[in-house]
This record gives structure tokens, C-alpha cells and sequence, in this order.
């Protein structure tokens, strides 16, 4: 990758910071923090596709996530490292699968699919797989008792963690594909792609 | 008072970690005091006050205004209040990185200690486009607003997707050409030069700076010592 490249790359980040930063208004009520995944996942598939397209390189999906890499440790040296560590893992993923071949649509979506599960995966095992604490930490930072108890009860039901990575798969996909069409109804009539 | 890079950076992570692990009030009052009053040792334009008036509300409203509305009211807008509220804290770190240190500084500290160049690359463009980001956004918004674009179409997902397409689309053409033409200023600025880069702008870590490390740190200790026996709760 050359410099132009890390440029865009970088630049792509910090825009995939401010969709998950949109996204974060659904963290905003207990009911719907489960929808985070979804509607992150949906803004950083069209800005994906769109990068894979600018940059079709080696090294790409990482440098993307290195801005949001920094975001994580903003919520605590320990989560934020172990939030970088799980980001990385998908993204090395997500780089195996575009390896060699960065104009295959399908290898591109598959790849985006697999970059953002770790929204759905990693980022909410904390709530589905030690529930009682972060329900207990939740309630000693002064949230509401009753919003708390129904996160707690949500968080109980396991098959929603697995709804939540569907949904998640789904609207990835739903984002690529319109990332894809503005590349080629705006974006490629410009020259820019 | 000038602080280093480095040591601005271990604040807000120590900071950060104090935030998600303290569960204290008056922990966090403290922790605001202390990083606003590093932000007033660092000069007169650091120190926001918006930031901590917006606390303020937000610790009054949770503590004086939740417990006598009713219990609808606190359901609706807890979560809401406390997030916010316990991130002041780390937002107040970030102002204080953000309007205290130059970008040739970040690049030449990082160059020092052998960061990967595309990392550097990625940061500093990442401070820089932040604020252009935000004009470009708010410039973006102000044209849209007064063309009423999805008028006549009455489905409201198309509404939704055509509003959306409107805001995305400006937002990536501003976006890939501004990552041109930073390109183009940097290569003619020698980024690709493959000789070492000199580092004038390098300061090294002072005693000061390593005092104030560790007094966080020690605080940052106690502070998950205390969690972990449950004293602070």
C-alpha cells in the first residue's frame, strides 16, 4: 500500500467511526442497545464495499479499522484492548477471504459479512454470556432498576444473541448492496472509483 | 504546563478504564476536577466549560431530578444519562489531546518509537479530518435541508433510503477527494521518501510527566482495588 492509500484508508475509518457513533443512539434506551450491531453493520457495509473498490490492496480492511480500534479503548484499557484484539481477528479473517482477489463482489460482501460479526459476536458477548454482571455493573452505575431487570431477562433469551447475528448478517449485506449501487449510479459517473 | 503525547494518551486510557470500572459519583467528580484542572494548567483556550455545565446536568439529573419524576420518566432516559454521564470524564481527556497538541508532534513521537508508518498515516489523518469532517457534515445538512428531495414519494422506507442517499453520497465524493488531495499534499510534502524522517518536533518524556502517570496510575489501582472488594458502591 502506498500513501494515497493509508490516506483513504484512514480517511474511511474515521467515517465508519462517525456510522458507529450514529449507530450508538440505539445504546441510548436498554430495549434497544441489541439493535447496535444491526444498524452499525449496515452503515460500515456500504462504506466497505465502497473502500474495497477505492483501494483494492493488500492490508486494506485493517488500516479501515484502525480508527475504530482506537474508539474502543475510549470505554476502558481492558475492554478496549480485548474489543482491538477481537477486531483484528475479524479483520485478518476478512482480509483471507478478499486475499488476492478485490474484485469479486461476492468476496467482498463475504469479507464485509465477516468484518462486522464481530459487532454482533464479540462486541455483545459480554451482555449474552455473563449477563448477571453486566446487568449487576449496569445497575451500580445508576441505571434505572426496572430497565435493568428487562435487560437482564432479555439477555437471558440465548436464540436472540443468534437473531441478533442474522439480522446483523442481513443488514451487512442490505448495506453492501447499496454501497455497491451508489458506486454505480454516483460514484463511478464521477470518476472517482 | 506542556505535556507529552505519550503521557496525555496513558491519562485517557487510565481515565477511561477508571470510568467503566468506578461506579462512584463523587470518584467522578473528582476525576472531573482533576483532568479540568489539567486542562486549565494547559493554557486558557483548553479548558471547556460547555463540558462541564453539560455534566453538571446530567449528574443533577440523574441524582435530584430522576428520583421525583415518575418512575416512566427515569425508565426512558436513564440509560440515556447515565452513558453520557459517565463518559464525560474520557471526553474531557480527549479535548484535552485534541486542542494541546499539534500533529507534527504526534507524528514525530510515534516516528521515534517506531510505530508503523501506515498507523501514523491513519492517526493524523484521523485528528485532522475530524473537524473537516464535521463542516463538511454540517455543510452537507444545510444544502439538503432547504431542497426538500424525497417530496411526492409517499412510501416511507423509499423516504428513508432516498433522504439517506442524498446525505451519503456528497459525504463520499467530499470524502475521496479529500483523500486525494491530501494525498497529493503529503507526497509532494516527501511521505514516500524512504530516508528516515527527522524528528524536530520530538520532545522527550519529562520527570513531570512521569509523576503525573503515576499518580493516575495509582488511582487507577485503587479504583479497582476498591471495585473488586466492593467499597466504593
Amino acid at each position: 500500500m502506498k500513501a494515497k492509500d493509508f490516506i483513504t484508508c484512514a480517511i474511511f475509518s474515521v467515517l465508519s467511526m462517525v456510522g458507529m457513533l450514529l449507530a450508538a443512539i440505539t445504546n441510548m434506551s436498554g430495549y434497544t442497545a441489541l439493535l447496535y450491531p444491526v444498524v452499525a453493520s449496515f452503515f460500515i457495509g456500504i462504506l466497505f464495499v465502497v473502500l474495497i473498490n477505492k483501494v483494492s490492496k493488500k492490508g486494506a480492511v485493517l488500516v479501515f479499522g484502525i480508527v475504530p480500534a482506537l474508539y474502543f479503548l475510549t470505554t476502558g484499557l481492558i475492554e478496549g484492548l480485548i474489543g482491538i484484539v477481537s477486531l483484528l481477528v475479524f479483520s485478518v479473517f476478512s482480509e483471507l477471504i478478499l486475499w488476492n482477489n478485490h474484485e469479486s463482489m461476492k468476496r467482498i460482501v463475504s469479507a464485509c459479512c465477516v468484518y462486522t460479526l464481530y459487532y454482533s459476536t464479540a462486541g455483545m458477548a459480554e451482555g449474552f454470556l455473563f449477563t448477571d454482571s453486566y446487568c449487576d455493573n449496569a445497575l451500580k452505575h445508576g441505571i434505572n432498576a426496572k430497565v435493568v431487570e428487562d435487560m437482564r431477562s432479555m439477555y437471558y433469551i440465548k436464540p436472540l444473541w443468534v437473531a441478533v447475528i442474522l439480522l446483523t448478517l442481513l443488514l451487512t449485506f442490505v448495506g453492501a448492496m447499496w454501497g455497491r449501487k451508489m458506486i454505480s449510479k454516483h460514484l463511478k459517473k464521477v470518476g472517482l472509483v | 504546563m506542556k505535556l507529552d503525547i505519550r503521557t496525555k494518551i496513558i491519562i485517557t486510557l487510565l481515565i477511561a478504564t477508571c470510568a467503566s470500572l468506578n461506579t462512584n459519583v463523587t470518584v467522578e467528580i473528582g476525576m472531573m476536577i482533576f483532568i479540568g484542572g489539567l486542562q486549565l494548567m494547559s493554557g486558557k483556550k483548553v479548558f471547556s466549560p460547555v463540558l462541564v455545565i453539560l455534566y453538571a446536568v446530567f449528574a443533577i439529573t440523574q441524582y435530584a431530578i430522576f428520583p421525583v419524576v415518575p418512575g416512566w420518566v427515569s425508565m426512558l432516559l436513564s440509560m440515556f444519562v447515565v452513558n453520557i454521564r459517565s463518559f464525560f470524564p474520557v471526553v474531557m481527556c480527549i479535548v484535552l489531546i485534541y486542542r494541546t497538541t499539534r500533529i507534527s508532534e504526534v507524528i514525530a513521537t510515534f516516528t521515534n518509537m517506531k510505530v508503523p508508518r501506515g498507523i501514523i498515516i491513519t492517526i493524523a489523518i484521523g485528528i485532522r479530518y475530524i473537524p473537516a469532517l464535521a463542516v463538511e457534515m454540517r455543510a452537507i445538512w444545510e444544502a439538503m435541508s432547504v431542497r426538500n428531495v424525497a417530496e411526492g414519494i409517499k412510501n416511507p422506507f423509499k423516504r428513508v433510503a432516498v433522504n439517506m442517499e442524498c446525505y451519503i453520497v456528497p459525504l463520499f465524493i467530499s470524502s475521496i477527494k479529500t483523500a486525494d488531495e491530501l494525498s497529493a499534499a503529503a507526497m509532494t510534502r516527501g511521505i514516500e521518501n524512504p530516508a528516515p524522517p527527522t524528528c524536530r518536533s520530538y520532545r522527550k518524556m519529562s520527570p513531570g510527566d512521569f509523576g503525573l502517570i503515576a499518580v493516575i496510575l495509582l488511582f487507577t489501582a485503587g479504583n479497582a482495588y476498591a471495585r473488586y472488594k466492593g467499597v466504593l458502591l
